[in-house]
């Protein structure tokens, strides 16, 4: 099985084959990124593998960096504007600052330039009635200035078209006709939901991704085929889940933001393994902590996806959050002569001081290596030395009274300080107990940080996975193929709706049985809704509907799942109020292969044997004598005391005095202690 | 600029005030002055210059008027096309900037 991850700077290419997992790097490249994915493959031997499961920061990475192609937007005359205004929500820190600006407005970086953004003369009401004809005539007048522009893509999203998509159809015929060989999205079938902003946000991405994936997603079909690879080539979507590559660019808005979901799959996987249903999850970057949340067993996923303040996406995804603080995070002197960590980051070019690329700035990886915790002789597999020599100038150069030592230890629990403080701010805006939650530690610095914020936060545990560097290119073997539908219609829920409700569920069922086709045969549907009370602007996502004919009876049931749904989200219920469904949706799971844990055979704890000492500096007043030990060499139920180092390939863990490690019985380091 | 004025004359049956006759234009419009030189969107030859209100204030735009790409863009006084007297005055601007 692989699993890719395509970043900015390396594409990390993972393999499994009899629960070995063997891994490369390759660099990313612009020019020809599918080359740089095929060569991986090439390089662990692609030929027979069953699955070829990839993600990829380019649409996202292209999207921030607006290294867009031309596209056009086309909507209904004197509203094309709409995707300049968002949805008129400023962020709290700019409620006041009068020159503040959206990224994506015409003052800023628009995804389309005002001028390919054009009215069309045509108006469908909100129950589908035909306000304004389309006018064609002057259609066909747009679409020659568009012609003549050499658009590559073009964008429909007229108001209403979620209801009656008459109008957008026959748009895109006429596109077709003026403008052939160009791409086209239209918001009925890309995002059939209400809300024209959001709707039409999506609709431009999707081109864009469709511009930017078809090509690619050809070629690395074919290239990986000559590679003898004759299994699934899926992409991930924005929640994690697979979609075969043709299935994946018939809407590709969804597989914008694929990467950082997949360590939360991964997490979500291991945990059934080792039985622990509530993890927060925590990927320590370089740049910074992604912090996500899984509550009995279930990923946190949202309806809506935010690439920068309010440019919105309506994806299923997980919600991630982020903060700027990493192993390469930049140790800066601040306004007051302190020490202050992060948000900079010093990146993967120079990157920290020590890696002796250029890099005169301390980070956090310096101070670490300057602990004594990292091996300077065996860093990213002994892929090059590390410099500690470099990384004492780079701290005894910072312009502040702070003694020597102290600038070190404080480095190092700052980081920590702020990735408990990200921690704690998901766990408190989703109103769970830590102390019932486990900390999935991973990214390659995860398990060298992390343990310690058990010092700060009464968490049950801190549980550093089997290869926590390649952790999230695994969670892209750790997930399913997820199908599904989605519609809106504005619908008060009682007994005269149940017909209406039961033909929205029956019409996207048999749509969606449709596309799959064989695939789907025997497989059950779940369905959903967004739904709120009557008079709100707000849904509450995802109220599971239960299974069999929806009748007045278990529309009832649905009414109380709504307000349970209502009062776990929100802290109170009101079930006097009418609710009304917005948004729904089915779904189809289609069981995939999976990365295998091979839990080995309960033992009893025994104290690990060390491979030797070493001497941590910095981490109290005088110098401290650990033990360190291989990971490879760890069994299960081999314990360990802090202080204490575990190394491994591409990783380091490090127990802090006061605390205890477990190997697991998938050899998982379960460490306990500290402030629990 | 093409000017225009209200004269109220209709309204109070009176006879206007003012000393520049009454316009004849409709509407009023910003001049848009003929630029020599051609789109690199859309390839139009019709490019002219004027000032417009957009997001951020107003700027002074060379647009197409085939495609409506702007050729340039560049942000106008704060004020539009008013200026305050006081800017205009040699004497009274300096005695401000003293003050300041």
């Amino acid at each position: 099985m692989f699993g890719v991850d395509v970043g900015g700077t390396f594409t990390d290419v993972v393999a499994i084959r009899d629960g070995r997992v063997e891994v490369t790097k390759v660099p990313s490249s612009r020019v020809d990124p599918a080359g740089s994915v095929v060569e991986g493959a090439r390089r662990l031997g692609v030929a027979g593998s069953p699955v070829f499961n990839h993600a990829s920061t380019m649409g996202l990475n292209a999207v921030l960096e607006r290294r867009l192609p031309k596209i056009a937007f086309l909507t209904t005359e004197g509203f094309r504007d709409i995707l300049d205004r968002g949805t008129i929500h400023r962020p709290l820190d700019a409620q006041t600052d009068p020159a503040w600006r959206r990224t994506f407005g015409d003052a800023a970086r628009p995804l389309v330039p005002r001028y390919l953004r054009r009215g069309i003369r045509e108006r469908k009401t909100a129950r589908g009635e035909t306000l304004f004809p389309l006018d064609e005539t002057q259609a066909r007048h747009e679409l020659e200035i568009l012609r003549r522009t050499n658009v590559e893509g073009v964008a429909i999203c007229l108001i209403n078209a979620y209801v009656d998509p008459e109008h957008e159809l026959r748009l895109r015929e006429l596109v077709h006709e003026v403008l052939p060989g160009v791409e086209v999205s239209i918001s009925s079938q890309t995002s059939p939901l209400a809300r024209e902003y959001e709707r039409a946000s999506t609709t431009v991405i999707d081109v864009i991704m469709k511009l930017l994936f078809d090509d690619y997603a050809k070629q690395l079909d074919r290239e990986l085929g000559e590679l003898g690879f004759a299994g699934q080539l899926n992409f991930a979507d924005c929640a994690a889940n697979l979609l075969p590559w043709e299935e994946a660019l018939e809407r590709p808005f969804r597989i914008l933001f694929a990467g950082p979901a997949a360590g939360t799959v991964s997490s979500g996987h291991l945990g059934q393994v080792i039985g622990r249903r509530n993890i927060l999850c925590a990927d320590v970057g370089g740049t910074s902590t992604d912090v996500s949340i899984i509550v009995d067993g279930k990923p946190f996923v949202q309806n809506t996806f935010e690439i920068e303040h309010d440019l919105i996406i309506n994806a299923l995804s997980t919600e991630v959050s982020s903060v700027g603080a990493g192993g390469g995070s930049l140790v800066t002197v601040s306004a007051s002569g302190g020490i202050a960590v992060g948000p900079g980051s010093a990146g993967a070019e120079p990157g920290p001081a020590c890696y002796g690329r250029g890099g005169t700035q301390p980070t956090v990886t310096d101070a670490v290596l300057l602990m004594g915790v990292l091996d300077p002789h065996g860093f990213a597999g002994g892929e090059f030395e590390l410099d500690a020599g470099a990384a004492e100038a780079a701290f005894l150069a910072l312009d502040t009274p702070v003694p020597f030592e102290e600038r070190i230890r404080t480095t190092y629990r700052l980081a920590v300080a702020h990735m408990a403080e990200e921690i704690l701010n998901v766990a408190v805006r989703h109103g769970v107990d830590i102390r019932d939650f486990s900390l999935m530690a991973y990214g390659a610095a995860g398990g060298m940080l992390l343990p310690a914020a058990l010092e700060l936060l009464p968490l049950r545990e801190v549980v550093v996975p089997p290869n926590p560097g390649l952790f999230s290119a695994i969670g892209l073997l750790s997930t399913d193929q997820v199908y599904y539908e989605s519609e809106s219609a504005y619908v008060v829920f009682g007994p005269d709706s149940v017909e209406e409700i039961a033909a929205v569920y029956e019409r996207m069922e048999a749509s969606l049985r449709a596309r799959l086709g064989e695939a789907a045969a025997g497989l059950p549907v779940r369905r959903s809704f967004d739904g709120r009370l009557v008079g709100q602007s707000w849904e509450i996502p995802f109220v599971q509907l239960p299974d069999g004919p929806i009748t007045a009876d278990s529309l009832a049931g649905v009414i109380a799942a709504f307000h349970d749904a209502y009062e776990a989200r929100n802290g109170n219920r009101f079930d006097a109020f009418p609710v009304e469904g917005v948004t729904y949706r089915v779904e189809i799971v289609v069981p995939a292969e999976k990365v295998d844990y091979r839990p080995a055979p309960e033992t009893a704890p025994f104290p690990a044997a060390p491979e030797g000492t070493l001497t941590l500096r910095h981490v109290a007043a005088e110098p401290i004598q650990a033990e360190w030990f291989s990971r490879e060499a760890l069994t299960t139920g081999a314990t360990v005391t802090g202080p204490a180092v575990i190394r491994e390939r591409l990783s380091t863990t490090y127990i802090p005095p006061g605390q205890q490690a477990v190997v697991g019985r998938v050899g998982e380091i379960i460490i306990t202690g500290g402030a629990q | 600029m093409v000017s225009d004025c209200h004269t109220f004359a209709e309204d109070s049956k009176e006879k206007p005030v003012q000393t520049f006759p009454r316009p004849s234009e409709e509407r009023l419009y910003v001049e848009r002055r003929a630029i020599d030189a051609s789109c690199p969107e859309c390839g139009g030859a019709d490019i002219r210059a004027y000032r417009v209100l957009s997001e951020g204030g107003w700027w002074d735009a060379e647009k197409c008027q085939d495609c409506l790409a702007s050729l340039s863009r560049v942000p106008a006084p704060a004020l539009g096309s008013y200026v305050p007297l006081g800017t205009t005055v040699p004497a009274v601007s300096a005695l401000a900037s003293e003050r300041r």
